[in-house]
């Protein structure tokens, strides 16, 4: 096999067939996206919010459809505040929530691990959403939020870190919680031990 | 882990959405904000168990076409990828190719998502003199989402030898020469710092010279000797003329010529003695240095002979060598010279018998080839260069087998002015490239070669030897049992 042509840029690769710009290599299979972009969103927006609810619903399928999840998310949570601008039921969000979810697993058959991909999906989402339900119930808004937002980041610079020992990418200056570069007594750094990465270059690069 | 743009997207839409849902006071935003960020997580997870998947079933080949190498010399390197399984991340391998190398294009392959293997090949330079190392194979994996770059695999390495002789053959009949140039008897006496032998004293010594200790010892006066301090200026005539040009690339004739000559130069320094450069191409002389033993005087004989490049030949259709000269040359080398023939031809001119009237139109042609003798480059050069040189001297000429007959009216008219000379010649068909195809055909060339320099090495005052690449001589030598000719 002879790949002659340049490489492509990583962060355009698409999947090969539709080129959306929302699309992602990992997206569920075309009956998987037909389900959901025409029967599970449009039916439980129906259930909850009747008619008005199913064109929201059907507009959130097609947002899901071309430009992926985070997108549908936002347009469907939005179309709730038009169709209840009062504010929404428990049962409501939590059924359109729940709509959202399976959204989220659908992608877990092109995984590698379907399994694990569908139990890390349902726990965030649990945790996450369950976690802001609480916070929001109990506490003023902005402070659920921030908590919110504080947990999020939290847990995604956990996953980060475990990719990065799991691979083993992190640096031994990582380690090091004391400061142990050698110094040639007069405080300058002692230049001349630098690790190099091989190829000349001074290996500076630290993960965080 | 590296966030790519979407992701920031993605990340700007859950602040939003946290942000709005605190200024409308709708909790349903919040809770937006929050499955974005679970799926977000999710993507995450995914992400770092389909990259350790990868790094474990990824394998990475950076594979020269060649190992030893020769400076400048452009190598194909292949850098092949393949996965176990297929990966749903996309995957962009970069070579770690040695600093010091210099690809004719980027080194790199990609591997989308499915894919199982991929390769690309590419000409890649190597300039710089040395044993390079390849480094890991940079990887870089991404989903669209998250983005991640780690070292995987390791590369042999590649030794770029420079080019240029590296075995030089100095010597004669394939017998390697161990010193061409040394010291030399003076065989005379008079002031100097090396003691030569103690004599008795005879009348008309001075009595300063008496050695009072060894008259004390011997009981009769006695007289200490010395070796006189002599100096013998060094004369090299190089030839790099359009014919010196033939071999491979850096390992042409005039290279190991100058390598020889580079020799000769180190030794005439190391004595102390004055040296001259004369350079020659085919339309004359190209550099001249007058002798002399200045250290500026080396130096400059140094740098022009490091600087010396083949000349452009004036006729481009010309042969380079003249094959009825080389292979007649056993014949002609028994025939009169042209200093006899002018000699005869004058002589002729004074008589007027029939027997020199028959006899005079054949001299008259003879003559002809005097003059083409004296219009070739070399002879004209060192016949006309220090005409007025006197005392000893050694002239050492660096040339080539392409013109037997101007080279040894050039050897005959160096040593015409009492000098020694040592002549370096190198044999054409040891440079040739494909030269040493026919084993049986190089070996006869190579002994006609031979026997230009022992006729050359038979004159009096005369030395000659062979220039050459140890390896294709001893393959030429080989060629009939190691034996020379």
């Amino acid at each position: 096999m002879s790949a002659r042509e340049p490489a492509t840029p990583l962060e355009d690769a698409r999947p090969e067939g539709r080129r959306y710009p929302g699309r992602l290599s990992s997206d569920p299979p075309w009956l998987w996206q037909l389900l959901l972009t025409v029967v599970v969103l449009p039916a439980t927006f129906a259930f909850v919010a009747g008619p008005v609810g199913a064109l929201a619903g059907l507009l959130a399928g097609v947002v899901w459809y071309v430009a992926g999840t985070p997108y549908a998310v936002a347009v469907g949570y939005a179309s709730l505040l038009v169709v209840f601008p009062t504010g929404t039921d428990t049962l409501s969000l939590a059924l359109v929530t729940g709509a959202f979810v399976v959204c989220i697993l659908a992608s877990a058959g092109v995984t590698a691990s379907p399994v694990r991909f569908v139990v890390a999906a349902l726990v965030a989402s649990a945790a996450l959403v369950g976690g802001t339900w609480y916070a929001a119930t109990t506490w003023p808004l902005w402070l659920a939020a921030a908590s919110s937002l504080s947990v999020f980041a939290l847990a995604a610079y956990g996953v980060h870190r475990s990719e990065l020992v799991a691979l083993g990418l992190v640096s031994e200056a990582d380690d090091d919680t004391g400061d142990d570069t050698p110094t040639d007594g007069d405080g300058d750094t002692d230049t001349e031990n630098t690790p190099t990465d091989g190829d000349g270059d001074t290996d500076t690069e630290t993960r965080q | 882990m590296f966030p790519t743009r979407r992701l920031w997207a993605m990340l700007a839409l859950v602040g939003v959405f946290a942000a709005l849902s605190v200024v409308f006071a709708r909790v349903e935003l919040l809770v937006a904000a929050s499955l974005v960020g679970a799926w977000l997580l999710t993507r995450q997870y995914a992400f770092a168990r389909d990259l350790q998947r990868v790094a474990a079933d990824l394998s990475v080949e950076q594979v020269p076409a060649r190992t030893d190498l020769l400076t400048d010399e452009t190598v194909p390197v292949a850098l092949s990828i393949s996965l176990e399984r297929p990966s749903s991340l996309s995957l962009t391998v970069e070579a770690g190719l040695p600093t010091a190398a210099r690809a004719i294009d980027d080194l790199s392959v990609s591997l989308r998502p499915g894919m199982r293997g991929a390769e690309r090949t590419v000409d890649v330079d190597w300039p710089v003199t040395g044993q390079h190392r390849f480094a890991g194979a940079s990887v870089t994996a991404t989903d669209g989402l998250f983005r991640e770059r780690l070292p995987l695999g390791s590369g042999g390495s590649v030794t770029v030898d420079s080019r240029g002789p590296r075995l030089v053959h100095v010597g004669e009949g394939g017998s390697q020469l161990l010193s061409a140039y040394g010291d030399h008897e003076g065989g005379r006496r008079g002031s100097g710092i090396e003691p030569a032998e103690i004599r008795e004293y005879v009348p008309g010594d001075v009595a300063n010279r008496i050695d009072w200790k060894a008259t004390a010892r011997l009981g009769t006066p006695h007289v200490r000797e010395f070796e006189a301090e002599t100096e013998r200026r060094a004369i090299l005539v190089v030839d790099h003329r359009h014919s010196t040009a033939v071999g491979p690339p850096g390992e042409s004739k005039l290279e190991y010529l100058r390598e020889a000559a580079l020799a000769a130069l180190a030794s005439t320094r190391a004595h102390g003695d004055p040296v001259a450069l004369l350079t020659v191409a085919d339309g004359g002389i190209t550099a001249r240095t007058d002798p002399s033993a200045a250290p500026a005087t080396y130096a400059a004989v140094r740098r022009r002979l490091l600087d010396l490049e083949p000349a452009p030949s004036l006729d481009p259709a010309a042969p380079l060598e003249d094959a009825d000269d080389r292979f007649s040359w056993s014949r002609a080398r028994r025939r009169s010279t042209p200093a006899d023939v002018h000699r005869a031809f004058t002589t002729l001119r004074g008589e007027h018998s029939p027997f020199a009237a028959t006899l005079r139109p054949f001299y008259a042609d003879r003559r002809a080839y005097r003059e083409r003798i004296e219009s070739d480059p070399l002879y004209s050069a060192v016949s006309t260069a220090f005409p007025t040189s006197k005392g000893s001297a050694w002239t050492l000429v660096f040339t080539d087998d392409t013109r037997p007959r101007e080279l040894r009216e050039t050897v005959k008219v160096a040593r015409k002015r009492g000098d020694q000379v040592a002549v370096f010649i190198a044999p054409t068909v040891l440079y040739e490239p494909g030269g040493l195809a026919d084993a049986d055909r190089a070996y006869e060339r190579y002994v006609v070669a031979e026997e230009l320099r022992r006729d050359l090495a038979g004159l009096d005052r005369v030395r000659a030897y062979e220039v050459a690449p140890t390896d294709r001589l001893s393959a030429v030598l080989s060629s009939r049992g190691g034996v020379s000719p």
